[in-house]
Parts: C-alpha cells; sequence; structure tokens
C-alpha cells in the first residue's frame, strides 16, 4: 500500500467515524453448567433436541 | 425490563388451532400410512416409514394452517401520531462484507435521498459498518465513500468505519458499532448490504417505536426486487404473491414474540444493549463458537427480558435482492441451516419464552424434515425386501389362496392429502387474490394466473433438488463442517450446464441409484418415484435454464409495475455512479489506485 493510499485510509477514518458514545452490552447467559456434549454424527442426529448436541 | 406481559388470547388461539391442526393431521397420515405399510404384515421398516411420515406431514400441515391463517384477517396499521415530529435520533446500520460498494452505497444514497423527502430526514444517521478483508475492496470501498458524501452532502451523519477483525460476523459487527457509539442513538434500522427500505417506510417504523414504550424491535417484511434469472423471478414473485399471505398467518401467532430476519428491522438500542450480548458456545463450529443465526436468538432474548418483539405486516416499502440461481440459494441455505441447527444447543437456555424455544425448534425442523422425506423415499424402496414374503396359503385346511387386504385406496387417499397440503396453501391465496383483486397488481387475472401456476410447478420440480442440498448442509453439520462465511455473489447468476453439473453431479448420481434401487427391489414403485428421481437425474439442466434471464412478462410483480420511489433514486445513482464519466469518478476507476 502506498503512502497516498495510506493517508486515504487515515483520512477516512478521521471523516467516517461515527460518534463516540459507548454503550455497554450485557453478555447472556445462554448454556447451563451441567449440560453434556454428544460426540459422532449417529448421537448428534439422534440428539438433535438435547443440550450440547453437537459440540 | 424483566417482567414478562402474557400472550394475548388471540395469538393464543391462533397457535392452538395451526398447532392442532398440524398434530392432527399428522396422526392421520401416520395412522393410514401403518395401515397401507401393514397390509402385507406390520414390520419395523413400516413402522420407521410411518415415523418419516409423521414428522414431514407435520411440517407440511404447519406451513399450510399458517396461510390459511393468514387468509382470515388483513393486516393494519396501529393507531399512532403521525403529526407529530420525531423527536429520537436513529441510525441506519449497513454491515457490509466483500460487497460491490457501488451497488451498496447507491442505496445509501437513495434512501437518504428518500428520508430527505419526508422532512424528517435529520433525525438519521448512517452508519457503514464494514467487515471487508480483501485490501482491494476495502479501498474500493473508502473511495466510493467518498463519492456518497460528496454527492449526498454527508460529512458527520453517513459512516464508515472497517473493522480490524471481523470477530462475530454480521453480530459482531453491529455490536461493536453498539458498544463505540450505541448511546447516541435511541433506535437502530439495521440492514443487509442488498437492503433498501423507503424514506417513509423508515420514518413510519421510528414512529411505531417511539409510540409504544415496550417495543424492542419491529420487523417489516422484504420483498425481493430486481430478480433478473427465471429462479431469481419465480422467487420474487412468490415473495410478494404467497409471503404476505404466510407472514399474516405468522403475525397473527406471534404474540410478543415475533421474529427477527436479521435486517430491514428496527431496534431499540438500549433494549438490544441490555438483552442480546451474544455469548461465545463452548466447543468449536459448527455447534460451538459464535451464534450464526443471531437473528431468531436476539428476538428470543428481547423477549426473555420483557420486550415485545413484533412483525408488522402491513408495512410497505422494504426491499432486498434474492439469489439468482439454485446453486447460490444452497449456498445461502447451507449457512442458515449451520446456524439453525446450532440452535439445538440453545433450546433449554434458560428463561426463554416457550414460542421462542419453538420457534428454535421450527428452524430446526425446517432443515431435518428434508431427511425425513428422504427417509421416507429410502424406506419406501427398500421395504420390499425387509418385508414379510407374502403368503397366499396360510393354512392347509383352505384349498384357495389368500391374497393381502388392498389397501391401495389408502394410500391414494393419502397421496392427495399430502398433495393437497402441498399445494392447497397456494392454490387458496392464488383464489384469495383473484376474489379481492389483487391480481390487478400483478399484471391482471391472467397473467397473475399463469405465473402463479408457473410458480407452482417450478416450485415443485425444484423441491426434490433444494431437498438433496439441504440433506447434504445437515450432514455436513452433523459431521462437523463449518460451512465459514463465504461473500455474497450478487453477479448475474448465469449458469451453464457444465458449471451447473460441476456443482450438483451427486444428484444426478443419487438419482440414478434411487432409480436402479427401486428398479430392483420394487419396480412398481418408480412412477410414483418419478416426480422426485427425474428432476434429480435433470437438475444440471434444470439448473442451468433456471439460471437464464427470465422472460419480463412472466411473474410481473407491483415493483416491476411499478416501481417504489427509492427504487427509481436507486437506478438514478446507480446509472450516474456507473456512467464511467472519469471527472465525476473516484481515482480507482481512472486507474490510478489499482495497485492497492
Amino acid at each position: 500500500m502506498s503512502g497516498q493510499d495510506f493517508n486515504i485510509e487515515r483520512m477516512i477514518a478521521v471523516i467516517g467515524a461515527p460518534p463516540a458514545a459507548p454503550l455497554v452490552m450485557m453478555r447472556q447467559q445462554l448454556e447451563r453448567e451441567k449440560d453434556t456434549a454428544l460426540h459422532g454424527l449417529l448421537l448428534r442426529l439422534l440428539g438433535a433436541f438435547s443440550p450440547k448436541a453437537g459440540q | 425490563m424483566t417482567i414478562v406481559p402474557p400472550v394475548s388470547r388471540s395469538a393464543n388461539a391462533a397457535r392452538t388451532v395451526a398447532l392442532t391442526a398440524s398434530v392432527l393431521a399428522a396422526i392421520a397420515a401416520f395412522s393410514l400410512f401403518l395401515r397401507f405399510g401393514a397390509a402385507d404384515g406390520l414390520d419395523k421398516i413400516d413402522v420407521v416409514r410411518s415415523f418419516f411420515m409423521l414428522i414431514a406431514t407435520f411440517w407440511l400441515g404447519w406451513g399450510a394452517m399458517q396461510a390459511l391463517l393468514g387468509l382470515t384477517t388483513r393486516a393494519r396499521a396501529p393507531e399512532i401520531d403521525r403529526v407529530q415530529p420525531l423527536t429520537s435520533r436513529i441510525v441506519v446500520l449497513v454491515p457490509i462484507y466483500e460487497e460491490d460498494p457501488i451497488a451498496t452505497f447507491s442505496r445509501i444514497a437513495a434512501m437518504d435521498m428518500s428520508l430527505a423527502t419526508t422532512g424528517q430526514g435529520d433525525h438519521f444517521d448512517f452508519a457503514i459498518l464494514s467487515d471487508t478483508r480483501d485490501d482491494f475492496v476495502a479501498a474500493r470501498e473508502r473511495l466510493w465513500y467518498l463519492r456518497l458524501l460528496r454527492d449526498r452532502d454527508g460529512q458527520g451523519r453517513i459512516f464508515y468505519r472497517r473493522r480490524a477483525a471481523n470477530t462475530g460476523k454480521k453480530a459482531g459487527n453491529v455490536e461493536d458499532f453498539i458498544q463505540s457509539s450505541g448511546a447516541a442513538y435511541e433506535f437502530a434500522i439495521i440492514l443487509d448490504a442488498d437492503s433498501l427500505i423507503e424514506g417513509d417506510t423508515m420514518v413510519e417504523i421510528a414512529r411505531r417505536m417511539q409510540a409504544d414504550p415496550k417495543l424492542g424491535l419491529l420487523q417489516t417484511l422484504p420483498r425481493i426486487i430486481l430478480a433478473r434469472s427465471r429462479f431469481g423471478r419465480a422467487m420474487q414473485f412468490s415473495t410478494a404473491f404467497n409471503s404476505p399471505v404466510f407472514a399474516r398467518g405468522l403475525a397473527m401467532m406471534q404474540g410478543q414474540t415475533g421474529p427477527f430476519w436479521g435486517h430491514n428491522a428496527i431496534i431499540r438500542v438500549r433494549a438490544f444493549a441490555q438483552s442480546c450480548g451474544l455469548p461465545v458456545l463452548a466447543g468449536k463450529p459448527p455447534f460451538g463458537g459464535h451464534i450464526l443465526s443471531h437473528d431468531y436468538v436476539e428476538a428470543a432474548l428481547l423477549a426473555r427480558a420483557g420486550w415485545t418483539v413484533r412483525l408488522d405486516d402491513d408495512l410497505e416499502g422494504s426491499f432486498e435482492e434474492g439469489p439468482e440461481n439454485i446453486v447460490d440459494h444452497a449456498k445461502r441455505d447451507r449457512r442458515w441451516c449451520q446456524g439453525n441447527l446450532q440452535h439445538t444447543r440453545l433450546l433449554f437456555a434458560p428463561g426463554l419464552r416457550g414460542w421462542s424455544r419453538f420457534v428454535f425448534v421450527q428452524g430446526i425442523l425446517s432443515y431435518l424434515v428434508s431427511i425425513f422425506w428422504l427417509g421416507f423415499l429410502l424406506a419406501s424402496i427398500l421395504a420390499p425386501a425387509f418385508g414379510p414374503p407374502t403368503v397366499y396359503f396360510p393354512t392347509q385346511y383352505w384349498p384357495m389362496p389368500v391374497t393381502p387386504p388392498d389397501e391401495t385406496t389408502l394410500a391414494i387417499g393419502l397421496i392427495i392429502g399430502i398433495f393437497g397440503m402441498l399445494v392447497l396453501p397456494k392454490l387458496m391465496i392464488g383464489a384469495d387474490a383473484v376474489l379481492r383483486g389483487r391480481t390487478k397488481r400483478f399484471g391482471g387475472l391472467w397473467p397473475a394466473t399463469v405465473s402463479a401456476m408457473t410458480e407452482l410447478l417450478l416450485s415443485s420440480i425444484t423441491a426434490p433438488i433444494l431437498m438433496m442440498y439441504q440433506t447434504r448442509s445437515v450432514f455436513q453439520v452433523l459431521l462437523g463442517r463449518d460451512g465459514g462465511w463465504p461473500a455474497h455473489d450478487r453477479g448475474d447468476g448465469g449458469l451453464r450446464v457444465s458449471d451447473a453439473f460441476a456443482a450438483c453431479y451427486w444428484i444426478v448420481i443419487l438419482g440414478l441409484a434411487g432409480l436402479a434401487l427401486a428398479s430392483v427391489l420394487s419396480s412398481s414403485l418408480i412412477p410414483w418415484l418419478l416426480p422426485v428421481t427425474l428432476p434429480m437425474v435433470l437438475s444440471p439442466f434444470i439448473i442451468s435454464w433456471l439460471s437464464r434471464p427470465g422472460h419480463p412478462t412472466l411473474f410481473l410483480t407491483p415493483e416491476e409495475l411499478s416501481p417504489a420511489p427509492v427504487m427509481q433514486l436507486r437506478a438514478e445513482v446507480l446509472d450516474q455512479w456507473q456512467a464511467g464519466n472519469v471527472d465525476e469518478q473516484p481515482e480507482l476507476v481512472s486507474g490510478r489506485l489499482q495497485h492497492v
């Protein structure tokens, strides 16, 4: 990348920057600790409706 | 918000009717087929294929009931104040990944122009969120961004940023924006790179969000536009003609737990930030890692937190573009398949509302059902090999041969029932369109009828091919293969027969194998199998033929007969930008930056 292009990239980063207004995204809990993993094609197919079916 | 509102009585009633009817249809098909299979003696394979029939019929019945419910009511706009000016700040998010910037940014210019005509444009900003990895494409994005800024005088309200790493793909891209800039806006309209929304529609959905403080997400029903190929035009027609009815049925059942399809929707930014921070699932893709079909999960999480998620199917002016051929459709479907099957990990996530879990089940079933259909066909071919031999003289005391009871009538009745569930919804939608005069918007009674019948025929021919692609996708995911994040191919989509053959030769082989197996084991089945196996054997020709330009008078849609204003604006901008005037073009087009 040439110096000219690098300058364009920096320029765009400045003029294109969205407003700085941070907001925290709260991480959600979706899995249960007691969930068990299933390995292999058949078990995954049989356990398609089980938690952690395909891990 | 954590107080979860109760589901309305009307939504509960619609859900109960649809579920009960689907379950009853499935049980009826199961018992009829079991009787038919048991005519020569009940064996294990009869039970297996009856079970496959049970699941597949439930799924068919569910789709049919959605359409039938959708025909019973009409979408209505909520009564809200449309006089007062907007008081909120809204950002329109355009996540992009290896897209053609001319095509994408011209849509942004058109939407900005459309918003300006509403008099409410000052309340809206645009943010282009680039996840592009290719430096050449990124260089083009920057240059065309400058052109967009210049043409729309957009500095300070049309933003562009490129992430250093595309962690979490599209969901991570939006999350990154909310974390850095989300507090500046009350609402965010989330688009795809090919989305196009009328300015009036954007103002209307913002007003609806303002009017209902419990509304966390409002989804519009996007129509497919600008399709050129036969396949693309058939899909475009179907989304304009059939989808509003299916969407009406869905809307009747949604309660506060409506759908989110990832784009052409507006979110309440703070609700989204509080509720939708997606975890990275333990383990590797395809089941572990980042959540791929994040939209379903985000809708479920908003509902879990007590926010309303709603599809307003009365809204017009929301558009997107679709794949032009079956191969591109199958590539996109592969990604959706992986995402939906990954939801098996989330079915028992704590606190989710029952309907959200059922929506996950629907998404999973929509892919697994292909396996059930295929399993049913295979089991039917193999059944004679597993069944007990027919005994014509069961007892020495009776000199005459005893033939098994003839259950052909039963089988024919079952086939008519299944076929009815497949085609009846579309036939009823067609009849409804004629009775209510909706066909005028599709070119009149005769053109609309021809288009609807042709679409029905084409969807029947392509169904076995799509079933095979879906089945492969399911097996690939179950075998642990990650499909990755392929860039969209938004070209004209034309495929030569050789290209199509390279993409579907395995379907041809399986089709021939199915016919060969049937001719050995149960030759009487061959006529019944031909509607499935013939399209499979001919799939390269079908795929190639459907990828070619469609006839402009077939599959006419309202948007073709009378393009929406934002579509006209977009076409004007695109024409200007593609005109090739070097003085007007960024440096890249004049060739000075092609070494980037």
